[in-house]
């Protein structure tokens, strides 16, 4: 255990339990299922790592150096290193101080700000990860598992001036059944830098996900990310980009995909704290079964975002009846001169292309398969790892 | 056209063939015999019922057959889904070809091909080979490269989407093939490159079933017979000159004609 633990702050946290459905921010979030999962675990030194089997199997088929996280510990992969980072990359622990901190004077205790305190009191130790300034550092998997006693992973991702990162993660595996998956991501991308985030959860079924992910940028600084949301029985993730230099970039794509009983609920706050900053939002959900999903996005432009260019697209498709999937955009303007577009859709295959497809020998199911991938298309084409658009448009197939 | 003393099955066979469509009866029984080696017109004002009789013999879901039969080499077409008919070597070109970005044109071309192969018993189509076939058909048709990679009818214009549906057609080698106002929206460039594509497809084994409003379009595809679909019955057929008739007195002459 991490001397970051504090067991007394750990219970008073375990006492008030997660947000419930009377909370704004919680109100489509699989409570029931969350709560019956203990998330305030320590870390304890008997924790066992996934071996390399069940590490293989959490790998996405991507040709990228790859680095391993169990829980919140990072799996040593070779004798004293977690893995072959590219030149420029580094991965340290961050100083105990640090991640003290942020548990106990910079978070206050409000729903919104729950997933964080979680993540940080229950962490064996936050990581850092930092690229160099002005070194393309190409792609870096980060496959992250599920662990009993690992406790939560807070990850801080460090990009200097100039310096580009792909990192490709896969939240995925799971050594025991009804694990819990908790992680707090902060990026912090300096100026000119970019940073594309390729996220994919395929966690197991059963598995319960709390994510916090933060990111602020500088001048000019680029982020893209590509949030697949495949797997896992009960989810609420939360993400806050903040555009906070002059000409700041972030583009968010969201591919949310439930069925059976899967039931995941998604955050996105995008603000615009500095002028000329763009933003996009494309978020395409499908839901089958009894699959329910709800993503929230929240458009911000502060006083001073002069020039301040945001668009949101948002479709959702239902597969049957009695699939659910809720969307809120949400547009928050405290300036003149700026641009904000938003659309919504929600709807069922097109009978009249699913015809056109049987009308020309392409049988029912099939039909109905090409156009659930059509759907997904404009997201999975946008990924930038050809290995992974084949993969994703196999796997998003209820 | 290459009469033979020998009975044959029509290659369609529509009996009394009445359709309602959200309740409204549409179709109030039609008859009409199509043969191997034919081509014929069906002409007729707005709202006769053109559109419905090949959008039901194509099998489009929603369209309810009330009376009458309908069959395709003596076999019962109601019996078959959309996609079975398409087998069976149906085509429909439709008047409206729909947009399905996210999934390719030739995807759609390979996997449309690979059905037919399969209903035949034939292998499937060599990748290399399908490709060369669609890039000589596309010539024919006068479309562009781009179209390779394109979603389906992705962004076309009207004259591109109908050329698409003849390109379509012109691969898949249809039996029976069902065009559905396919000179509508079509420049008398456009209309010839069409044309001519259909044309191609005139044989013996084939028949060709052409809806249209404009007699124009018959002095490309020349038919075997024309017939006038009136308030969801065929109230008058005849040869090529019928056409030409129609143009000249309208359709309320076949009314007149039909009521006396």
């Amino acid at each position: 255990m991490s001397a970051a633990n504090d067991s007394s702050r750990v219970d008073s946290l375990r006492e008030r339990g997660l947000p419930t459905a009377r909370d704004e921010d919680w109100k489509y979030a699989p409570v029931r299922v969350l709560a019956r999962r203990d998330w305030w675990a320590l870390p304890t030194d008997a924790l066992s790592f996934p071996d390399t089997a069940a590490i293989d199997a959490a790998t996405l088929p991507v040709d990228a150096p790859r680095l391993v996280f169990a829980g919140g510990h990072a799996v040593p992969l070779s004798a004293g290193g977690f893995g072959a980072l590219p030149a420029g990359v580094t991965l340290r622990p961050l100083p105990e101080a640090a991640l003290a901190s942020s548990a106990k004077t910079t978070l206050t205790d409000t729903p919104a700000a729950r997933i964080e305190l979680i993540a940080a009191a229950t962490s064996p130790g936050g990581w850092e990860l930092a690229v160099a300034a002005g070194v393309d550092a190409g792609s870096l998997q980060l496959c992250h598992l599920p662990a009993a006693g690992a406790g939560s992973l807070v990850l801080r991702l460090k990009l200097e001036r100039g310096a580009r990162l792909t990192l490709i993660e896969s939240m995925a595996g799971s050594t025991s059944t009804n694990a819990t998956l908790t992680r707090w991501i902060q990026a912090k991308l300096a100026e000119n830098s970019v940073l594309t985030q390729i996220s994919v959860q395929w966690l197991p079924t059963d598995v319960a996900l709390l994510e916090q992910v933060d990111v602020t940028l500088a001048r000019d600084a680029t982020y893209h990310a590509f949030a697949c949301t495949l797997g896992g029985q009960a989810a609420h993730t939360a993400a806050r980009v903040t555009l906070e230099g002059v000409g700041a970039n972030a583009h968010w794509n969201q591919l949310l995909r439930v069925a059976g009983t899967q039931h995941t609920d998604s955050h996105l706050t995008m603000t615009h704290a500095a002028p000329q900053t763009r933003s996009t939002q494309t978020v395409r959900a499908l839901a089958d079964g009894r699959g329910r999903g709800a993503f929230s996005g929240k458009v911000v432009m502060v006083e001073g975002a002069k020039g301040a260019d945001s668009a949101q697209s948002i479709r959702n498709l239902l597969l049957c009846a009695t699939a659910e999937l809720d969307t809120r955009p949400q547009l928050e303007i405290h300036v003149d001169e700026v641009k904000a577009s938003h659309g919504t859709t929600t709807g069922s295959l097109d009978e009249q292309a699913l015809f056109y497809l049987r009308s020309r020998g392409i049988d029912e199911p099939e039909a109905r398969r090409l156009l659930t991938q059509a759907f997904t298309a404009e997201v999975i084409s946008r990924v930038p790892v050809p290995a992974l658009r084949d993969w994703l448009t196999l796997r998003v197939l209820p | 056209m290459n009469a033979t003393t020998l009975p044959t099955t029509p290659l369609l066979e529509v009996l009394d063939l009445h359709v309602e469509v959200n309740g409204k009866p549409i179709l109030k029984g039609v008859n009409l015999t199509v043969n191997a080696g034919e081509v014929h017109a069906i002409m007729g004002p707005n709202g006769s019922g053109k559109s419905t009789l090949s959008h039901v013999v194509a099998g489009k879901p929603g369209y309810v057959v009330t009376g009458g039969s309908l069959r395709y080499k003596g076999q019962d077409l109601l019996a078959l889904a959309p996609e079975e008919r398409a087998r069976a070597g149906i085509f429909l070109a439709f008047q409206y070809p729909l947009e399905i970005p996210g999934v390719n044109n030739v995807y759609l071309l390979k996997a449309a091909l690979n059905a037919r192969h399969r209903h035949l018993g034939l292998p499937e189509v060599d990748a290399f080979e399908f490709l060369q076939l669609v890039k000589s058909k596309m010539q024919r048709m006068q479309m562009p490269e781009s179209f390779l990679s394109r979603g389906v009818n992705e962004g076309f214009s009207g004259g591109e989407k109908k050329r698409n549906e003849v390109l379509q057609m012109q691969v898949l080698e249809p039996t029976l093939a069902l065009l559905d106002e396919t000179d509508s929206g079509l420049d008398i460039d456009a209309l010839k490159v069409v044309s001519n594509g259909v044309n191609d497809l005139r044989s013996p084994e084939r028949a060709i079933v052409m809806v249209t409003h404009y007699q124009r379009l018959l002095d490309y595809i020349v038919p075997d017979q024309v017939h006038v679909l009136v308030d969801g019955r065929v109230l008058l057929s005849g040869g090529k000159e019928l056409a030409l008739e129609l143009e000249q007195r309208g359709y309320d002459w076949v009314r007149a004609q039909d009521a006396a």
